[in-house]
């Protein structure tokens, strides 16, 4: 049994040193490449800072992000990658909660990471010293237990601040090998990568791929604009397993840019993220009848999956997908309808934040007599007449657009705290995040504001202004109300 | 009004950071994402009356406002 996610890079580097481990269209790296790079980096953070430090990566999807996340491992620390183009006012939110003992970055985003890394120190990878120290690295791994974290990946919070999901080795180990293992993948298995490193998926795609020492490619962002561009990239790239969010599936099978017998190579697609249509699934179907197909289903906060369902029957276009039943040694209890987890699989917690913490990991109340944390997932569920677990949706006002998780909470926080707005309010209609506000700021105004403080897959797709917002018998805003005026104003459209 | 002007005005509403009058790597550069791209096709669709097939999405079609206008033009042929 291993401690450490450095103990599969370390065989993998060993057996097959030259075959290649992560690449992009910018170039390559083989698991002798990224052993190498990881410990020269590890070696000039654990210089720096001490074990278990926080360390910041603000890079953009590449071979050397994943061995600077290594990196931070050799150094006994934990990581979190940060999209580069996030506001920097998000980034200082993030900062806030994370306090950092080091930002690790590359060149382009010096100034940006200054700005943001307030007292942490600032590496930027280009100026590396090329030093392994070994000796600092095997006293850095001595100390090493497996409930150390090995991440901390941030998600959208409801009160108007990220939170940090953090995760330990162990929850990660525990993971990847039931993954290797349910999933069937090969030895030199390949990859292609659609997940950002800051988005939960990716930890399947990085890791499964150094577990079976086989690679990962990190297809570039506009390819996935670009459907038939995309198909080429994994013709070319002999790509043989995708774990993709359902959305990039869709828009690649509605493209029609695959014929039946395309991609021959392309063996297994799984998919986790948010709610695959059955139509897609048909349409993929069709082009690759033999494919392997598993649909997977969890929160970041129990380590990317928790349950899982392998297509083993035909669906019509308007079914529900089954999100099927519980991984390995994972455990998933109904509680009034709430999907609750618990097993190796839970986080410990958000990162500095025991309130947050508190209400979502509670005690386990068929197990009074000893403390066993479950996870409320927020998430809607039942069984379905075959056994297998069926989502039915959130109890709270989270949503997901292209697989990424927004709690329209922090919309609204942003929204209402916008100069001349009075009072706010946010809400998803037909695949659009509506906003509406009452007071003097125009749409212009808003909509800039908001700009500047949240990422761009949050921005609200349509801004109402209103002159007053209809209120509930208890003074809050009347939602269904607000829905009804707006439906029937617009509704001539 | 040229078609130009036009299409600059309607970009303006896709997101009016990006200055498609000058930039000719809109995509290499990573300045559009697929929320922005779609809202460009629907852009072009309602300014000029074209509907863009999906053979025509192709990165080289969008990387500046001139190659976007060619588009168009082909399309009004």
């Amino acid at each position: 049994m291993i401690r450490n996610i450095l103990d599969w890079l370390e065989a993998a580097a060993e057996c097959t040193p030259n075959r290649t481990a992560y690449d992009s269209p910018e170039g390559k790296r083989t698991w002798q490449e990224v052993l190498n790079q990881a410990k020269r980096i590890g070696t000039w953070i654990a210089r720096k800072v001490s074990a278990q430090s926080p360390v910041l990566i603000l890079m953009d999807k590449s071979p050397d992000c994943i061995t600077a996340m290594f990196g931070s491992v050799y150094a006994g620390c934990f990581y979190t990658p940060l999209d580069g183009t996030m506001p920097e006012a998000r980034m200082k939110l993030v900062v806030n909660v994370l306090c950092p003992g080091l930002v690790v970055c590359q060149e382009k985003y010096r100034q940006v990471a200054g700005e943001v890394a307030g007292g942490a120190g600032l590496c930027v990878l280009e100026e590396m010293d090329g030093e392994i120290d070994e000796e600092i690295l095997i006293k850095r791994r001595r100390q090493h237990i497996d409930n150390d974290l090995l991440y901390v990946l941030f998600t959208s919070g409801s009160t108007g601040i990220p939170k940090g999901v953090s995760i330990t080795h162990r929850s990660v180990i525990d993971f990847i090998e039931w993954a290797c293992c349910a999933l069937r993948l090969p030895d030199g298995v390949r990859f292609a990568s659609q997940a950002p490193f800051y988005f939960d998926n990716s930890v399947l795609d990085i890791y499964c791929a150094m577990r079976m020492k086989g690679s990962l490619f990190l297809v570039s962002k506009s390819d996935f604009l670009f459907p038939r561009r995309l198909a080429l990239t994994l013709k070319e790239q002999h790509i043989d397993t995708i774990f993709w969010v359902p959305s990039a599936l869709t828009a690649l099978a509605n493209a029609e840019v695959l014929g039946k017998g395309d991609l021959p190579e392309l063996k297994r697609v799984f998919f986790c993220g948010e709610v695959m249509p059955c139509r897609t699934l048909n349409l993929w179907k069709k082009v690759l009848p033999d494919a392997d197909y598993v649909n997977m289903y969890g929160p970041t906060e129990i380590t990317d999956v928790c349950t899982w369902y392998r297509v083993d029957r035909e669906f019509s276009d308007t079914d529900a997908l089954p999100i099927g039943s519980p991984c390995k040694n994972t455990r998933i209890y109904l509680l009034e309808g709430e999907l609750c987890v618990s097993g190796t699989c839970l986080s410990p917690g958000y990162y500095n934040d025991p309130e947050k913490t508190e209400a979502a990991f509670i005690q386990n109340p068929m197990r009074k007599q000893i403390k066993e944390k479950i996870y409320k997932t927020g998430d809607l569920a039942e069984y379905n007449s075959c056994g297998e677990l069926m989502f039915l949706g959130r109890k709270d006002s989270q949503i997901k657009r292209n697989g990424y998780r927004i709690e329209l909470g922090e919309i609204e926080c942003l929204l209402n705290a916008v100069e001349k707005v009075v009072l706010g309010c946010c809400w998803y209609e037909k695949e659009q995040i509506v906003a509406a506000y009452t007071g003097e700021a125009s749409e212009k105004e808003v909509k800039a504001a908001l700009k500047r403080a949240l990422p761009r897959y949050m921005l609200p797709d349509r801004f109402l202004h209103r002159e007053s917002m209809p209120r509930t018998g208890s003074g809050k805003i009347d939602r269904l109300a607000l829905k009804r005026e707006v439906e029937n104003e617009y509704s001539v459209f | 009004m040229t078609d130009m002007e036009k299409l600059l005005e309607a970009l303006k509403e896709v997101d009016e950071d990006i200055d498609f009058q000058e930039e000719t790597a809109l995509i290499e550069d990573g300045l559009i994402d697929s929320l922005r791209l779609t809202e460009i096709i629907a852009v072009l669709n309602d300014a000029f009356d074209v509907y863009i097939a999906s053979k025509d999405i192709e990165p080289e079609n969008f990387n500046s406002a001139q190659a976007m206008l060619e588009l168009v033009h082909r399309y009004q042929e």
